[in-house]
C-alpha cells in the first residue's frame, strides 16, 4: 500500500488551488502546495558555511536580513544569522537535502526538509495590500518591504513569512497547523470588505 | 420648549435635504451636516438627561466631545450604541436617540428627589452613610439609580476593520495648526498622515470669523485640503479620532465610515510614526458660580460653533459670562445672527477687554468687574443675577448663557506618553511639558490662541522636522491673517459670591465646590485623592471641563498655586471604543489561532470530540461509546487488549545537530545524552537553573551528529527557544544547530498487543521483530511507500510504536491504520491515553509536577547522583532544600473505598477533616479498569518513606482512605513493554 499526500488545507498536493471560502472582487488567494522548502541551520558562524552551502544548494545564501536570492528556480531567504529557508519545487526537496548533507558530513550545516512544516499562500490583486495590513503591523510600503524582499512578522496573530513577489503579489507562509485558521481569517476579512 | 431655532441663513448644513430622526420616540427633522446635538437644539430640545447623583436636569453644555451632559443611546441602521455624546453623532436618516438617564423620563425624573438629601450625599458619603444595618441593603437601589446606557441584544451589521500603517509624519488634528504644518510638507516626499475627528478638516476655521490671505478661513481650509489630497504621499483621515498614544510613537485611531444611514464601518488604525505633530487644539473652560449647571448654560465657543457651523441658535436671548476676550467673539457672532445678546458679564477690569468697543458698538451692554451670583430656572435658565464692584445686584432675564472661564489645551495624548503638564500662568492653563522625542506641539494645545502665530508655528514645525530628516522645507509665502483675538485670561477659580453648595465643578458626577471643600477638610488634598474621593473627573468626559477648575479650587483651599497641585494622568482611550471594533473578527472560531492536527479531517470522520489543548485534539470519539466515560473505557480496553491508534503529532520534534550536539543536549537533561548510541532512545527530564522540572520527553539519536529531541506538546516551542537561548548567550562556541521541525511531521502512535501486526500492514522496509527492534529504539526507513521515522517508545505501558511521516501523509496514514479490516483498531483520544499512562505510573508534566517539583521529587535521585558532569539545575539540586526529606514526593495512591479526585488534599496523620494540616495533594486520578479500583498519583511530604501507609484524601466534603504505593499500577515488571 502507498500513502497519499494532501496539502495543508486538504486539497490536492502539488497544486496551485483557489482557497475554498475566499471570495473577493479585489484579491485572489491560492494555496501553493507546489512549493518545497529546505531549512538550513548552521552549527557554526553563518559566514563559515555560506560558500559551501550556496554551492551545494545551487543558490547563493543571503547574508543580510530581508534579502532573497534566486537561481534556477530556487530562492533562498535569510531567517537568522545562522539559518536560511530555501524554496524549491517540491519534487526537488529530498535531492537538495541530500546534496547539502553530502557537502557537510559533520553537519556543520544541517539541512532538513521543511516543506510540510509550512503552508504557502499566494495573495494577489489590488486589494491584497489592504487585506494584509488588516492583520499585520509590518511595513509594506516604500523602503519597508520592496518587491523581491521578505520579512517575518505576525499576520492575524499567526507568525508568517511574507514575500513580496510583485507590487500586488505576495507569498505568505504560515506554520501548517495554523493554515486553516489563517485562510479563514483572510476569507472573513475579504468578505466583510465587499 | 420652543426656545431654540434654526437660523434662516448660514451654517454648513445642506438645507435642500431633510433628515428624519427620533428622540425619545418623537419624530424630529434635521439636515445633512447636523450633528445630533445641533439638530436637537434646533428642534427646541432642552433637557436631554439627568446628572449622575442628584438627577438634576441637564441640557447641552458643548457642541462636541467636550460636552459632559449629552450622553444618549443611539441606534442607526447598522448598530446600537448605549452611550454616545450627541455632538459626536452625525445625523443620519432613521436615527433613533434616547436619553439614558431619568425615570420615567429625562424630562420628569422621580429620582430628582435625591436633591433633598444632598446634605448627606456629599463627597465620600458612601464611606460614612448607608452602613446600618447593612450596606448590602442599599447597594442594589444605589446601583439602579446610577449608570449610563442600557445594553441591548441586537443584531448589528456594522463591520470592523483594522489597518496598520507606518509614516514619516503623523499630524494629530486638522485645524489651522495641523493644516499649516501639513501644507508646508506638501511636495516634501515625506509620507504624512493627518487625522481629524470631523468629516472635513478645518477645525475652528469652519466656524470662526477669520481670513487668511484673500480667503475666508473655511475656504482656506478647503483649498489646503485639496492641495494635500493631490500629494500622493499624504493621507487625510477624516472622522478619525486618535484614541491613544503609546511607546515608540505608536497610535491607535478610530475612524468612522458613514453613509446616509449611519456608521457603516469602523476602522481601527494603528499608526507608527517617525515624527509627531500634536495639533489637537483647546476647548473652553467653564466658569464656576452659583447655579452654573442649569439647562441653557453652554460653553462659549460651542455657542459660536452652533451658530456658524450648524445655523442653530441656542436661545432667543443670550448672556455672556467670561474672564477673557473670547466671550466677546460669541457676543458678536450671536448679535450678527439676530440673537438678542442682553449682556456681556466680564469679571475683569474694563481696560483688559480688547473687544469692548466692538461689543458696545454692536449695542451689547458690557459689565466689568462683575460676577454672576445666582441663576434661576430649574428646567431652563430664566435669568442671571449679577453683582458689580459696588455691590449693586441686578437681575438680567435670559434663556441662555455662554460661559468662558479660559481655555484648556487638549494635552491628553502627550499625557498618555507620560508627559507631565506644566502650568502656564499667562494662559492659566496646563500645557504639555517635556514632549516625547520626535514630538512637537503647535497651536492651541501649545497655548497659542492667536491664528497668525498658529499658522506660522505650524509652518515652522514642518521646517524643523524636515531638517531632522535632511529635507529642506520652505517657509510659506506671507499672508495676511484676520481674526479677532481671544485676548488675555484673568482666572476666577472661586467666585466671591454664592454658596459653594450651589456651585458645580463636575456636571456629570454632581461634584460641587462644597465637595472639594469637604475633601480639603478631610485631608484628601492631593489631586489624586481629590479625584477619587469626590469623583471629580471620573465621568465619561474624563474631566475635560472639570479637572482644572477642581484642582484650582483645591489649591485655593490649601493656599497654594494651581501648579503646585499637579494633575491626574489622562489614560487611553481618549474616547470610548467599542469592544467589537477592537475585537474585529477575533470572535468565535477566529478568536485565536487554532492549531489543527494533520489528520484533523480523519478525526472528524470518526466523530472525535475535540478539546483545545493548545492544539485541537480528540478528547474521545463518539463512535467508541454513547457517553464520554463509555467511550474512554472502550478506548482504554482497545489499547490494553487489542490495538489503539492515537494522534501524537503535536509532540515536539527538534533536530539538534552538529559535532557538539551530544554534549549540548547533555547539559540540558538530567540523563547523560552523550552516551546515547545511534538508533537508541532515552527518556529524561530537563530542569531550569533552580532545579525545577521544565520539561520531560525522549531524545533519540538518529546518527553520529543528528539527535531528535521530543519535548511535550505544550513546550515544543519553548524548549526550542530554551535551547537557542543557551546556545546563543552561554555557549556560542558550541558547534550545534537547533532546527524545530514539529509541524513537518505527523506522528501516529499505535499501542497494544496487536501493534506490531498493524505496523507490519504498512510494509516497513526494516525488520520490526522484537529482537531486531526492541523497546526504546528508533528506525528510519520507508513505510507504506514514504519516508518515515518509527520509534518504539511507550506512554501507555503497552507495546507501542510512534510512526512519523511528513505531515502531507498524516491523514492518509491515520485513515490507512483505522481502516484495517482484519485488525480493526480503535481511535483513542487524549483522555484515555492519559488514564493509560496513569495506570503505568508515568509522569504527566503540569499535572504531576508543579512550580516546585524537581527530578529528586519524582524519583530520579539515582540518575542525578550518577551525573558527574554538569547540567542545568544540578547545582540547585545539591542544595539542602532540594534534598530535604520533608519535600513533596511523587507516589501512587490506591483508593480503598470510593472515588478519588485529582486535587484532593492529603490530610496529615491523625486528621479527619479540614481545617487541618495537609501533607500534599492528588495530582492525577481515574478509575482503572486494569486494577479494578480508583488510582492516582500524589505529591506527598516524605512520600518515598510512606509506602504502605493509609492516608485520607479529602475532596468535596468527603475523605477517602487510600494506600500509598509505588506509582506503577500496571505491569510493574514491564513485560508488556518488551513484548
Amino acid at each position: 500500500m502507498n500513502l497519499q499526500p494532501d496539502s495543508a488545507l486538504q486539497a490536492s498536493f502539488r497544486g496551485k488551488l483557489p482557497v475554498t471560502g475566499f471570495n473577493s472582487a479585489r484579491a485572489v488567494l491560492l494555496e501553493r502546495a507546489d512549493i518545497g522548502c529546505v531549512l538550513l541551520t548552521a552549527a557554526v558562524d553563518g559566514a563559515a558555511v555560506i560558500v559551501t552551502g550556496s554551492a551545494a544548494a545551487g543558490v547563493d545564501l543571503p547574508s543580510v536580513a530581508g534579502l532573497i536570492t534566486r537561481a534556477d528556480g530556487r530562492t533562498a531567504m535569510w531567517l537568522s544569522p545562522k539559518s536560511w529557508l530555501i524554496r524549491c519545487d517540491v519534487e526537488e526537496e529530498r535531492g537538495l537535502v541530500g546534496r547539502i548533507r553530502n557537502a557537510f558530513p559533520d553537519h556543520l550545516c544541517h539541512a532538513t526538509v521543511f516543506t510540510d512544516a509550512l503552508c504557502w499562500f499566494e495573495l494577489s490583486g489590488p486589494g491584497s495590500l489592504e487585506l494584509l495590513t488588516e492583520g499585520s503591523p509590518i511595513s509594506l510600503e516604500r523602503n519597508g518591504l520592496p518587491v523581491g524582499g521578505a520579512k517575518r512578522t505576525l499576520v492575524a496573530q499567526v507568525a508568517a513569512i511574507v514575500v513580496r513577489e510583485r507590487e500586488n503579489g505576495w507569498l505568505i507562509a504560515v506554520e501548517r497547523s495554523r493554515s486553516r485558521y489563517f485562510a479563514n481569517w483572510l476569507s472573513a476579512a475579504a468578505a466583510s470588505r465587499e | 420648549m420652543s426656545h431654540g431655532y434654526r437660523l434662516p441663513v448660514g451654517g454648513r448644513i445642506d438645507r435642500t435635504r431633510t433628515i428624519s430622526f427620533t428622540f425619545n420616540g418623537s419624530v424630529l427633522k434635521g439636515h445633512p451636516g447636523d450633528t445630533l446635538a445641533s439638530a436637537l437644539i434646533a428642534n427646541g430640545v432642552n433637557i436631554i438627561g439627568r446628572s449622575f447623583k442628584y438627577h438634576r436636569p441637564r441640557g447641552f453644555y458643548g457642541a462636541g466631545v467636550e460636552d459632559p451632559n449629552s450622553m444618549l443611546a443611539v441606534r442607526d441602521r447598522y448598530a446600537y450604541e448605549p452611550a454616545l455624546r450627541a455632538g459626536q453623532v452625525h445625523l443620519c436618516e432613521g436615527l433613533e436617540a434616547r436619553s439614558v438617564t431619568g425615570w420615567p423620563t429625562s424630562g420628569f425624573d422621580l429620582a430628582a428627589g435625591l436633591q433633598l438629601f444632598s446634605g448627606i450625599l456629599g463627597a465620600g458619603f458612601y464611606y460614612k452613610t448607608f452602613k446600618w444595618p447593612n450596606w448590602a441593603l442599599f447597594e442594589p437601589l444605589i446601583e439602579r439609580s446610577t449608570g449610563f446606557g442600557r445594553p441591548r441584544d441586537t443584531v448589528e451589521t456594522r463591520v470592523a476593520h483594522h489597518r496598520h500603517v507606518n509614516c514619516d509624519v503623523f499630524i494629530v488634528g486638522g485645524g489651522p495648526a495641523g493644516l499649516a504644518t501639513a501644507r508646508a510638507l506638501i511636495g516634501s516626499g515625506l509620507k504624512v498622515i493627518l487625522a481629524d475627528d470631523q468629516p472635513q478638516v478645518g477645525g475652528s476655521l469652519l466656524w470662526e470669523q477669520t481670513g487668511i490671505g484673500s480667503r475666508a478661513g473655511d475656504e482656506w481650509a478647503r483649498v489646503v485640503a485639496v492641495e494635500i489630497a493631490a500629494d500622493t504621499n499624504m493621507t487625510v483621515l477624516n472622522s478619525t479620532i486618535v484614541t491613544a498614544a503609546y511607546e515608540g510613537n505608536h497610535f491607535t485611531l478610530l475612524q468612522s465610515v458613514r453613509d446616509p444611514f449611519g456608521v457603516r464601518a469602523e476602522y481601527i488604525w494603528k499608526v507608527h510614526a517617525r515624527q509627531v505633530v500634536l495639533a489637537t487644539g483647546m476647548i473652553d473652560r467653564p466658569m464656576v458660580f452659583a447655579g452654573n449647571d442649569r439647562p441653557g448654560i453652554m460653553l462659549s465657543s460651542s455657542v459660536r460653533r452652533l451658530i456658524r457651523e450648524f445655523a442653530v441658535a441656542p436661545a432667543s436671548t443670550l448672556a455672556i459670562y467670561t474672564n477673557n476676550d473670547s466671550g466677546y467673539l460669541t457676543a458678536l457672532a450671536a448679535q450678527q445672527a439676530g440673537i438678542n445678546v442682553v449682556a456681556v458679564v466680564d469679571t475683569r477690569e474694563e481696560t483688559a477687554a480688547v473687544h469692548r468697543v466692538a461689543a458696545r458698538g454692536a449695542g451689547i451692554e458690557c459689565l466689568f468687574e462683575a460676577q454672576i451670583t445666582a441663576t434661576s430656572g430649574y428646567r431652563r435658565l430664566t435669568s442671571i443675577s449679577v453683582c458689580g464692584t459696588e455691590g449693586a445686584r441686578r437681575r438680567i432675564p435670559c434663556s441662555s448663557l455662554a460661559v468662558s472661564g479660559g481655555f484648556t489645551p487638549l494635552i491628553h495624548l502627550a499625557s498618555h506618553r507620560g508627559t507631565k503638564p506644566v502650568y502656564d500662568s499667562r494662559l492659566s492653563a496646563f500645557l504639555p511639558g517635556k514632549l516625547p522625542a520626535d514630538w512637537s506641539a503647535v497651536g492651541g494645545v501649545a497655548g497659542t490662541a492667536d491664528l497668525a502665530t498658529t499658522l506660522a508655528d505650524g509652518a515652522r514645525a514642518a521646517r524643523v522636522l524636515g531638517n531632522t530628516v535632511g529635507i529642506s522645507i520652505g517657509l510659506p509665502p506671507d499672508e495676511s491673517v484676520e481674526g479677532l483675538s481671544c485676548g488675555t485670561v484673568v482666572p476666577l477659580w472661586r467666585p466671591d459670591h454664592g454658596s459653594s453648595a450651589e456651585m458645580w465643578v463636575d456636571f456629570q458626577n454632581d461634584v460641587k465646590v462644597s465637595d472639594v471643600e469637604i475633601a480639603a477638610r478631610e485631608n484628601y488634598v492631593s489631586v489624586e485623592h481629590l479625584k477619587r474621593y469626590t469623583t471629580l473627573g471620573m465621568g465619561t468626559d474624563q474631566g475635560r471641563t472639570s479637572n482644572v477648575n477642581g484642582l484650582a479650587i483645591m489649591a485655593g483651599s490649601r493656599g497654594v498655586a494651581p501648579e503646585a497641585m499637579g494633575t491626574t494622568t489622562f489614560r487611553p482611550p481618549y474616547v470610548a471604543v467599542r469592544m467589537g471594533t477592537i475585537a474585529n473578527r477575533r470572535r468565535g472560531d477566529l478568536y485565536k489561532p487554532r492549531r489543527l492536527l494533520p489528520a484533523h479531517s480523519v478525526h472528524e470522520e470518526h466523530s472525535a470530540v475535540f478539546e483545545d489543548f493548545g492544539w485541537e485534539r480528540p478528547d474521545w470519539y463518539r463512535r467508541n461509546g454513547e457517553s464520554r466515560e463509555a467511550a474512554v473505557a472502550a478506548e482504554m480496553s482497545a489499547v490494553r487488549d487489542h490495538v489503539g491508534v492515537f494522534d501524537s503529532s503535536s509532540l515536539g520534534k527538534i533536530e539538534v545537530t552538529g559535532p557538539d550536539a551530544a554534549e549540548f543536549l547533555s547539559r540540558f537533561y538530567v540523563s547523560n545524552m552523550s552516551t546515547l548510541k545511534a538508533g537508541v532512545i532515552r527518556y529524561s527530564v530537563m530542569a531550569k537553573e533552580d532545579g525545577v522540572i521544565f520539561d520531560d520527553g525522549v531524545v533519540a539519536r538518529l546518527s553520529e551528529y543528528v539527535y531528535l529531541a521530543s519535548p511535550t506538546s505544550g513546550n515544543a516551542e519553548s524548549v526550542a527557544a530554551w535551547f537557542e537561548r543557551w546556545r546563543q548567550t552561554e555557549w556560542p562556541s558550541m558547534r550545534v544547530a537547533v532546527s524545530p521541525v514539529t509541524s513537518h511531521w505527523a506522528s501516529i502512535a499505535i499501542a497494544g498487543p496487536k501493534a506490531r501486526a498493524l505496523l507490519a500492514h504498512l510494509d516497513p522496509d526494516f525488520d520490526i521483530s522484537n529482537a531486531a527492534f526492541p523497546h526504546m529504539r528508533i528506525r528510519e526507513g520507508v513505510i507504506a511507500g514514504v519516508e518515515a521515522r518509527v520509534a518504539r517508545v511507550s506512554f501507555t505501558g503497552e507495546l507501542q510504536y510512534e510512526i512519523s511521516v511528513p505531515a502531507r501523509y498524516g491523514a492518509s496514514l491515520m485513515r490507512a491504520l483505522l481502516l484495517h479490516g482484519e485488525i480493526k483498531p480503535r481511535p483513542v483520544g487524549l483522555e484515555a491515553w492519559l488514564r493509560l499512562r496513569l495506570e503505568k505510573g508515568y509522569l504527566h508534566l503540569g499535572s504531576d509536577t508543579n512550580g516546585r517539583t524537581t527530578p529528586l521529587d519524582v524519583g530520579m535521585g539515582d540518575l542525578v547522583a550518577k551525573r558527574i558532569d554538569d547540567f542545568i539545575g544540578k547545582r540547585s539540586l545539591a542544595l539542602s532544600f532540594a534534598r530535604s526529606d520533608e519535600r513533596e514526593q511523587l507516589v501512587g495512591l490506591l483508593a480503598l473505598e470510593g472515588a478519588l479526585d485529582a486535587g484532593a488534599r492529603i490530610l496529615a496523620p491523625g486528621q479527619t477533616r479540614p481545617p487541618c494540616r495537609t501533607d500534599g495533594y492528588v495530582t492525577s486520578a481515574c478509575f482503572s479498569p486494569s486494577v479494578g479500583a480508583w488510582i492516582g498519583l500524589a505529591l506527598i511530604e516524605r512520600g518515598f518513606a510512606r509506602h504502605g501507609e493509609v492516608v485520607l484524601a479529602y475532596s468535596g466534603g468527603s475523605a477517602i482512605a487510600c494506600r500509598v504505593t509505588n506509582p506503577a499500577f500496571y505491569d510493574s515488571g514491564n513485560a508488556r513493554l518488551h513484548a
